[in-house]
Order: structure tokens, then C-alpha cells, then sequence
């Protein structure tokens, strides 16, 4: 049962962002507008370049706009300094993409941990807390390993696992399955599905129709503003 | 999260094992080279602060003029403990500094060095402490002997000396009544044997300036508060004629003062008199210039391989971290490393002190001898500026990436982080490039002196030590005893031995000549002096066995003389000793200049007289036996045998004029070796860099190089296209240091009276040298990439 909650989790207005050369300027999201409630999972597609992946940064925090509003959890966010940003998106937002982003020197728990690092959980907790997400995620046997000795979906887990430990409140997720096979494919998409029934709001960035039709509404994009919304029965 | 920072780090260095290691043993080197060096300017700075009473200690000197004298009159130590009233306690004393004493037991004979003749006062003012006898009434008795403990022992061995005898010079004989502790660290006196002065009572002589004076103070004062005070006495009881006050006489042009320096000062900073703190203090820049070559390696490679870490910078960002967190990671990191580099650093330095102390002959120790404090502090605080020189802004660099761009595979650093990088391998091979240039010029330098014409030949030419009594009454009867001898050519004596650097005499004295007074050195020798060093005479006649010659009424003067008397025909000239105008002394003959004192000066000017019939007793110096033929050995051991009959209570101690003539080049031989040892270091750790760095740019260039390849490019086309960009940096550093080198190289030169010519080739050299060194470094990695096989590159991108 998909549950949606009444309450607004991120409002853009007009949100606007130029990448610019000594010789050419490119609208990369043009005056766009988008809202996502609590609890919702949506998936936002496109053709190459329509300003799917810049939309996502913007809303996990890692790229300013140009223009435009962005509120989170009611907060103005588009103008916070890099600490403030950083602190928000520690304790709110969890991120998987497509080339699992995992770092090759800290063995799975240890990237599973990190996170919790940066929020100052206690040590005990944290082996707590990551020896459950591991469990959950069918991954355990390999908390010793590091992420070449894994397979791609492995890694994938790997990534949602660290995720989700910090118990974000939104999911961003940037073709989760871009590297993946159908199978380990479908298996990705069914851990996301999990995480958003349990409450967890999701926004996927995805070429597949397949995945897409996981989710509740799909906003297409072309040239960086919305075209149409389809909502999923 | 600093333990996860740790763990990071650790494996970024074991992945990257070869490359961590060039960074590592390239700082290390840097680093072993300043500690020593820092370890070095500690142990000069330590000099006479072994006790913490020695900061009330100052050293009366005299200035006469503008001539500095470090003796002081007999009578002013008790003059100064009964007028001064800020004397806690006043001593004279006479050093014999490096000259040795002959020292004599029942059983045993040493010579010895460092040995002091001092009053009763000695131990007041400098606080010995004797492991053995007492220091309030160990020199009370009028015999009294106090030795160090290695002295004692290797006079009396392990038996308790006290109340034993010794007998210097074969003279005086001294009665052992205290063994003292050698002191913690260096001092400007050293003290091997205090002995009391035999004469003590009879030196009230305002005219014998044989000793020197120290002051200890009940409350410290400045310099120039002391100076004051005892000058104003001074002159009010001795100086003061016609009612002149003090300030008037001390504005006075030609006045007598007395002046002070702090005992602590005296080794680096006296007041007048050279020190070697000014080439401590150009090796501790020197050392640091090859820390920053060192921390240059880091920072570059750090930078180099930051696109592998930006990566895990991106997904920090995303998981929370900040910049300032990063920051701090990446600056852990590099104190990681620093840290291993530094304990490697000390390793390297546990290996190398023992060589360098022999070496140098000095004995510094990394840790012991009471500053191991300083060193901890000094090593720490060294620690952190390489880390932050070294991690600071690789740590700024990395922390920049934008999280997005990077996620996405976007590495590209921009141009900031090109020009920076560039900088920084300018900077260092210019470092580089100037050692090489300054051994270059340090080296000509030393082979035009080491082959420059002295002016005499020193070859075959004994230097004998001998007792004054030989030396003066006994000279003649030593001379024949030694010339009937088969090879032995001439014997003679001098007081200023070519080359020796013991009691150099190098002052003037006021010589009269036609009204006027001409500052020339005065050198006794005997009449044989210039044939023994075939000096060769420009005119007049050498010296004979005329009445004249031998009763100090004629002189030879040299060729700078002559330019400083202004004469044009001095033959047959007068002149006259100060204070004996009545005795007129002729100059018979002019000798071609010889170089006595080394290179850095040019000829004193000097007037040669035999005997010490006229005004002036001048003792000191040595005998010069010039031996002949090919039997050497013979020679040698045929005049040591002889030896034994002439001065029986006195074995022989000898050398030979060009040995003894080697020794003003000790100190540029020893300037040489440090900067050979810098140069091989700075050149060292650069080519570790720049080995580095070209690896990591030929592997990121490999997918190009393959295109390129794929394309039809040859390979030395594609090696040049990979070194291209080095070459110029390296010829850039050239151009920039050539005007910074031409200027410390024509400064350094300029020390010397007789000189090199700084040669356009000497640049062109250096330059020369370090493209070759560097082009080897680079043309290694980048023909490895242009031969690589173009398909394995292709593929994995």
C-alpha cells in the first residue's frame, strides 16, 4: 500500500541554473517548478541533458541554483552557505547513484559508517545501526570485504545501506540501476520500494520506463522544464 | 571520524606503497638535513651557558685606538674588584688556547692544550664544580692545580691525583688540588688545567697586557651600563690628564676604553671579531630551502594524485562532511606522513651524527646533554610547519572539488591548479639549480687557490715547536747541530709560520718613516727564513752575518710595503720602531710578496728584523728546517735523533709547511663538502619529485598518447609532447635563479682578496646539468607511455 503524506517535503519555484563558458551560457533547468510531498516516490525523466542529474543536485544540496526558490521541510534552503547545506543534507537526505559512488579504500562496513560519522553518532550505536541495515540489506557476510571484491549489485546494496542508516527522511537516487542487470535491477528498485512503504520519500532520476512505474509520478523534463506529469495508479 | 581519517590514509599510502615513499623519503631527507642542522645552530648557541651563574660573567677587553685588544692590563682585575661596585668577583687569566704545554709525571709526558693560567679568583667567577678537592681552597695554594677528569686520568690514571705533582714546561712544578667536572656544554675557554700564575704577585705592570679579564657581577647589567661604570673609573684613576672630564676624553678620537661582552656572547656575538654564526646562519636557510624543496615533492604529488582521491572527496561531500572536515582529513593525512618521514628523518640522523661529529669535530647529539626539551620543541614545532607546509594547500585543493562535477567523472582542476603546481617545480628546481651553480663556483674557487703561486714553496720544510729558550739563545747552537745532518739544507726560525693558524699574529704596529706613521706587520726570523722558503728578493741583499743585521738595525720589508711607504727606491731607506726614533733601523733589501694567511686577504704589508736586540721583544713561532734530496725518511728520523740532544726534556712535535698551509683551506674544504652534500640532497629529492610527477601525467596523458599513437605519431614525437612542458619550467627556473645566484656567488667571492671571475659558463653549466639530470628523470617515464601498447589504454577508458 503506498502511503502519501498531506505535508510538503520540497517546494522549487522558478528554479533556475546556467552553466556557463568564456563563450556559451546553457539553461540547464529553466525556471522550473516542483513540489513533493512526504512520502512520495517520484521519478524524473528525460532525454540526455534535459537537467535531470543538475535538478538532483541541486535538491541533495550539492549545487547551488541561479535563480528561484527551494524549500525544504519549509526551510528557504537555495541560498544556505556550504556548512549550513552540508549539515542539512547529513541529517535529512540519503544518496545512491548509478556508479555506486563507493570509496575503494573503506571496507563495506566502514562505508556504511561513514555517514553516521559525520553525525556524531557513538561508536557502539554505530555498529549497532550498520550491523542492521547490513542484515536488512543481505549483506553482512561481506562487511569485511572492500567494494572491488563485490559484484555490482552487491555494491548497489552496499549503497542504498549507507543510504539509509542514517535514517533519511529523502532518498535521491540517480539511475540506481544504470550498471545493473534486470535482475539485480528489479531487486534495487524492490529495496527502494520497501524504504518509500516505510515512510522514506524517494526521487529517482531514471531512463527506464521499467523502473519508473515503481514510483508514484513521473515529471519528464525537456530542456530543463517540466513538459508533463504522469501520475501512476 | 580521526580514526577513520587514520585508517583512510594509511591505506591510500600502502595502495599507493611507491609513490607514498617518494613523498615520505623525499621529506625525510629534507627533514634529516634541517634537524641536523637546527641540532648544529643548538649546539652553537649553547656555548657558555653551561651554568646559570654565567649570565653575571662578562669579558673586559681593551680598545687602544682602533686597535682591539682581547688582553687587558695586569693590575685591572684587583683594580676593578676594589673600585667596581657591582663586582661580585674579578679574575685574570692567560689561556694557551691550542698551543700544547708539555705536562710531566714521574711516569708519563703529554702534551696538552687548553691550558689556563689563573689567579685565585678563577672558581668565583666561573662556577667549576670539582668532583675532586675543594673549590673554595683549591687555589689558594701558590703551586695549585686544578686538571679535568680526562687530564687526571691520562696523568695519573685511575689513582686519586690529589696532593700528586706535575711539572709543565719542564719548569714549574704544580701541586694537584682538585679534579673538575667538564662542563655540559661548549665554551669559548676551555679549560683542560687551571694553574696558578707563579708570577701573580709581581703582574702590577699597567703595561703588560698579557692578560685577560673577567668580571663577575652581583646584579646583571647591560653591556653598555658595565662599559660606563668601569670606564669611568678607569679613567679617573689612570687615564685622566689636564682636568679633561670623562665625556670630553671619551669623544676624543684617539682614546684608551675598556669594553664588555657578555660571556654567552662572546662565541656568536661578540662585539668585535669575527663568528660563526653568520655561516650557521646561511646553512640553517640552506637547510630550510631543502625542506621546502621536500615539502614542494608533497604538495605536487599530493595535487598529482588528487584526482583519485576526488572521488572520495565527492561522496564525503554527499554523506555530510564539510569542507573544513576534509580539510582537517587530508591535513592528517599529510602529518601521517610527516610524521613517518620525520621518525625516518631521525633515524637517518642516529646514522649520520657520529660521521659528522668526527668530521667536524664537534659533538652533537640528537638527544641527551641536556636539551632534549628543546629538541622535542623544536622537532615538534618543525613537524607541524612542514605539515602545514607540505598538506595546506593539496588539503584547500582537494576539499574545492565540486561535489557534482566530480561524482560525474569531471576532474578537471582548472588552470589555478596547473600555474600553482608549475610554481612550485620552478621553485624547486631553482633551489636545485643554485646549489649546483654554488658548488661550481666553490670549486673553482678552491683550485684557483689550491694552484695560485703562494709566492713560496713549503715543500720538504719541517716545522719544529720549540722551547723559547731554544728558539732564542739556543738558536744558533740548534742550527748547526741540525745543518751538519745530510739533507737538511737550511734551518731557521720565524714568528709568523706560513699557514699557521695558531697565535697568527696578524696586527700592526706603528712604524716611522719620514715624519710619518705607516701601520706594518713585524716578523723576527732568522737570516736563512727566505732561502728556507725560497722567497725570492726583488732588491737589496737577503740577510747576513753583518753587525747591523744581527743587532736589529737593518730590515727586509716585502713588495707591500714598499706600496704602503710609497717608495720607489727603498734600498737604503730608514725607518724606526715606535717609541725608538733614536734607533734607526735600514731596509737592505725588498722580498717578492708570499701568501702567508690564505686567499681571503691581500699580502700584509711586513718588515723582517732578526734578533730582539731593538725595542721590540717578539718571541713565538717556530723553527723551519728546508731538507734536500730524496731521503726524506732519513732526514726526518736523523733530525728527530738529533732532536733528543737538543731539547732533551722535550720530544719533538713537528709538521710540514704545506700541510700546515692546507689548514686555511679546512674551512672552504668543509663549506664544500656541506654543499655538496645539500646539492646531492636538493638534486636527490627533485628528481624523486619530478619522477613522480611524470608518471602520474603520463598515465593520465595515456588515453591521448594512444589516440595520438593510433593517429601516426612517432615515438619521440610523443616523448617530446610529455616533456616539453617540464623542459620549460626547468629552463624557466634557470633564467630566474641566474640573477639571484650571479649576485650570492659575487658576494661570496668578494670575502676573498684574490678571486675567481664569475664566468657566463659557470650558469651555462649549471644549466646544462640540471636539464640533463632532469630530461633523463622525464624522458624515462615518457618514453615508457610513447612504447606502451595504445590498445590497452584505449580499452580500459
Amino acid at each position: 500500500m503506498k502511503r502519501i503524506g498531506e505535508t510538503q517535503m520540497i517546494k522549487i519555484t522558478d528554479l533556475e541554473k546556467y552553466y556557463r563558458t568564456e563563450e556559451v551560457e546553457t539553461i540547464a533547468l529553466n525556471k522550473l517548478s516542483i513540489e513533493v510531498k512526504t512520502g512520495e516516490f517520484v521519478a524524473i525523466m528525460g532525454p540526455s541533458g534535459c537537467g535531470k542529474s543538475t535538478l538532483l543536485n541541486i535538491l541533495g544540496m550539492l549545487d547551488d541554483p541561479d535563480g528561484g526558490s527551494y524549500v525544504f521541510n519549509g526551510v528557504e534552503v537555495a541560498h544556505f552557505n556550504e556548512r549550513k547545506r552540508a549539515d542539512l543534507r547529513k541529517h535529512n537526505i540519503g544518496f545512491v547513484f548509478q556508479s555506486f559512488n563507493l570509496i575503494d579504500e573503506l571496507t563495506v562496513f566502514e562505508n556504511v559508517e561513514l555517514p553516521l560519522i559525520y553525525t556524531g553518532i557513538p561508536s557502539a550505536e554505530r555498529v549497532k545501526r550498520v550491523e542492521e541495515v547490513l542484515d536488512k540489506m543481505q549483506i553482512m557476510h561481506r562487511r569485511n570485504h572492500y567494494p572491488q571484491q563485490l559484484s555490482g549489485g552487491q555494491q548497489q546494496r552496499v549503497a542504498i545501506a549507507r543510504a539509509v542508516v542514517n535514517k533519511p527522511k529523502l532518498i535521491l537516487a540517480d539511475e540506481p540501476t544504470g550498471n545493473l542487470d534486470s535482475s539485480n535491477g528489479n531487486e534495487v528498485m524492490e529495496l527502494l520500494t520497501d524504504l518509500n512503504e516505510q515512510g522514506t520519500t524517494i526521487i529517482m532520476v531514471t531512463h527506464s520506463e521499467h523502473d519508473a512505474r515503481y514510483s508514484h509520478r513521473i515529471i519528464r523534463l525537456l530542456d530543463g522544464q517540466t513538459v508533463v506529469e504522469n501520475i501512476m495508479i | 571520524m580521526i580514526k577513520n581519517y587514520i585508517k583512510t590514509a594509511w591505506r591510500n599510502i600502502s595502495k599507493d606503497f611507491s609513490y607514498s615513499m617518494i613523498n615520505i623519503l623525499g621529506l625525510a631527507a629534507g627533514l634529516a638535513s634541517f634537524v641536523i642542522i637546527l641540532l648544529y645552530l643548538n649546539y652553537e648557541l649553547s656555548y657558555d651557558k653551561w651554568d646559570p651563574e654565567l649570565k653575571k660573567v662578562y669579558r673586559v677587553s681593551t680598545q687602544i685606538n682602533s686597535d682591539i685588544l682581547q688582553q687587558t692590563s695586569a693590575p685591572l682585575a684587583t683594580f676593578i674588584a676594589q673600585k667596581y661596585y657591582n663586582a661580585e668577583a674579578v679574575t685574570h687569566l692567560m689561556s694557551a688556547g691550542d698551543y700544547k704545554i708539555l705536562l710531566s709525571t714521574d711516569e708519563k709526558k703529554i702534551y696538552q692544550k687548553d691550558i689556563i693560567t689563573v689567579d685565585t679568583s678563577f672558581l668565583k667567577v666561573f662556577p667549576y664544580k670539582l668532583i675532586r678537592g675543594d673549590a673554595k681552597t683549591a687555589l689558594n695554594r701558590a703551586n695549585a692545580a686544578i686538571l679535568s677528569e680526562d687530564v687526571a686520568h691520562k696523568l695519573f690514571g685511575d689513582d686519586d691525583p690529589i696532593g700528586k705533582t706535575v711539572r709543565a714546561y719542564n719548569y714549574e712544578t704544580y701541586e694537584v688540588t682538585g679534579v673538575m667536572q667538564e662542563p655540559a656544554s661548549p665554551t669559548h675557554l676551555v679549560a683542560k688545567m687551571l694553574m696558578r700564575d707563579p708570577y701573580e704577585k709581581s703582574n702590577n705592570f699597567w703595561g703588560n697586557f698579557s692578560f685577560q679579564t673577567y668580571i663577575k657581577l652581583k646584579n646583571t647589567a647591560t653591556n653598555a651600563l658595565v662599559e660606563g661604570d668601569i670606564n669611568r673609573i678607569y679613567y679617573t684613576d689612570h687615564l685622566k690628564k689636564d682636568n679633561l672630564s670623562f665625556e670630553a676624553y671619551q669623544k676624543k678620537s684617539q682614546h684608551t676604553s675598556l669594553f664588555v661582552d657578555a660571556v654567552a656572547d662572546i662565541h656568536n656575538f661578540p662585539k668585535h671579531g669575527s663568528t660563526n654564526f653568520t655561516t650557521v646562519t646561511i646553512l640553517l636557510l640552506l637547510a630550510v630551502l631543502l625542506l621546502l624543496v621536500g615539502a614542494i615533492n608533497f604538495s605536487n604529488l599530493s595535487i598529482a594524485k588528487s584526482m583519485r582521491r576526488a572521488k572520495e572527496v565527492g561522496v564525503r561531500k554527499v554523506l555530510g562532511s564539510n569542507r573544513t572536515q576534509l580539510i582537517f582529513q587530508f591535513m592528517i593525512e599529510t602529518a601521517l606522513q610527516c610524521t613517518i618521514s620525520l621518525g625516518l628523518a631521525v633515524l637517518a640522523i642516529g646514522l649520520v651524527l657520529p660521521i659528522i661529529n668526527q668530521s667536524f669535530n664537534i659533538t652533537l647529539t640528537f638527544w641527551g646533554q641536556g636539551n632534549n626539551l628543546t629538541v622535542i620543541a623544536e622537532t615538534a614545532v618543525c613537524l607541524l610547519v612542514v605539515t602545514l607546509l607540505s598538506g595546506l594547500y593539496p588539503s584547500f585543493f582537494l576539499s574545492r572539488f565540486n561535489t557534482a562535477r566530480v561524482l560525474k567523472g569531471d576532474l578537471s582542476s582548472g588552470k589555478k591548479g596547473t600555474v600553482f603546481r608549475n610554481c612550485l617545480i620552478v621553485v624547486q628546481f631553482m633551489v636545485s639549480v643554485f646549489f649546483i651553480i654554488s658548488i661550481l663556483v666553490i670549486k673553482s674557487q678552491m683550485n684557483f687557490m689550491q694552484d695560485s703561486d703562494k709566492g713560496f714553496s713549503g715543500q720538504q720544510v719541517m716545522r719544529i715547536e720549540t722551547s723559547q729558550k731554544t728558539r732564542e739563545d739556543g738558536f744558533d747552537h740548534m742550527r748547526e747541530q741540525l745543518t751538519e745532518l745530510p739533507g737538511v739544507s737550511y734551518v731557521s726560525k720565524t714568528t709568523k709560520v706560513p699557514g699557521d693558524l695558531l697565535f697568527v699574529d696578524t696586527s700592526t704596529i706603528g712604524f716611522k718613516y719620514a715624519g710619518k706613521e705607516y701601520r706594518l706587520a713585524s716578523i723576527k726570523i732568522s737570516k736563512d727564513y727566505f732561502k728556507t722558503l725560497s722567497v725570492p728578493m726583488v732588491a737589496g741583499r737577503m740577510f747576513n752575518d753583518e753587525v747591523g743585521d744581527q743587532k736589529t738595525r737593518s730590515c727586509i720589508i716585502n713588495e707591500s710595503a714598499v706600496k704602503k711607504l710609497g717608495l720607489t727606491d727603498p734600498v737604503g731607506r730608514v725607518i724606526t720602531f715606535p717609541s725608538c726614533d733614536s734607533i734607526p733601523v735600514k731596509i737592505v733589501g725588498v722580498v717578492k710578496n708570499f701568501n702567508t694567511l690564505g686567499f681571503e686577504n691581500t699580502v700584509q704589508p711586513e718588515v723582517y728584523t732578526m734578533g730582539n736586540n731593538a725595542c721590540m721583544f717578539q718571541s713565538g713561532g717556530a723553527v723551519l728546517v728546508k731538507i734536500s734530496g730524496d731521503h726524506l725518511q732519513q732526514t726526518v728520523a736523523a733530525i728527530q735523533q738529533q732532536w733528543k740532544k737538543i731539547e732533551p726534556d722535550f720530544p719533538i712535535q713537528y709538521s710540514f709547511v704545506d700541510d700546515n698551509f692546507q689548514q686555511v683551506f679546512i674551512a672552504y674544504n668543509r663549506l664544500q663538502q656541506i654543499i655538496t652534500f645539500f646539492t646531492s640532497v636538493a638534486i636527490t629529492i627533485s628528481i624523486m619529485g619530478l619522477f613522480a610527477l611524470t608518471a602520474f601525467f603520463c598515465r593520465r596523458r595515456s588515453k591521448e598518447i594512444s589516440v595520438r599513437k593510433v593517429l601516426g605519431a612517432t615515438i619521440t614525437q610523443l616523448a617530446f609532447l610529455l616533456s616539453k612542458e617540464f623542459v620549460y619550467l626547468i629552463l624557466l627556473s634557470v633564467v630566474m635563479i641566474t640573477p639571484i645566484g650571479w649576485w650570492a656567488m659575487e658576494k661570496w667571492l668578494q670575502t676573498f682578496a684574490y678571486h675567481i671571475n664569475l664566468g657566463g659558463w659557470i650558469f651555462l653549466a649549471a644549466a646544462i646539468i640540471s636539464l640533463c639530470i632532469a630530461l633523463l628523470t622525464i624522458s624515462f617515464q615518457a618514453i615508457k607511455t610513447a612504447i606502451a601498447n595504445p590498445v590497452k589504454s584505449l580499452r580500459s577508458e
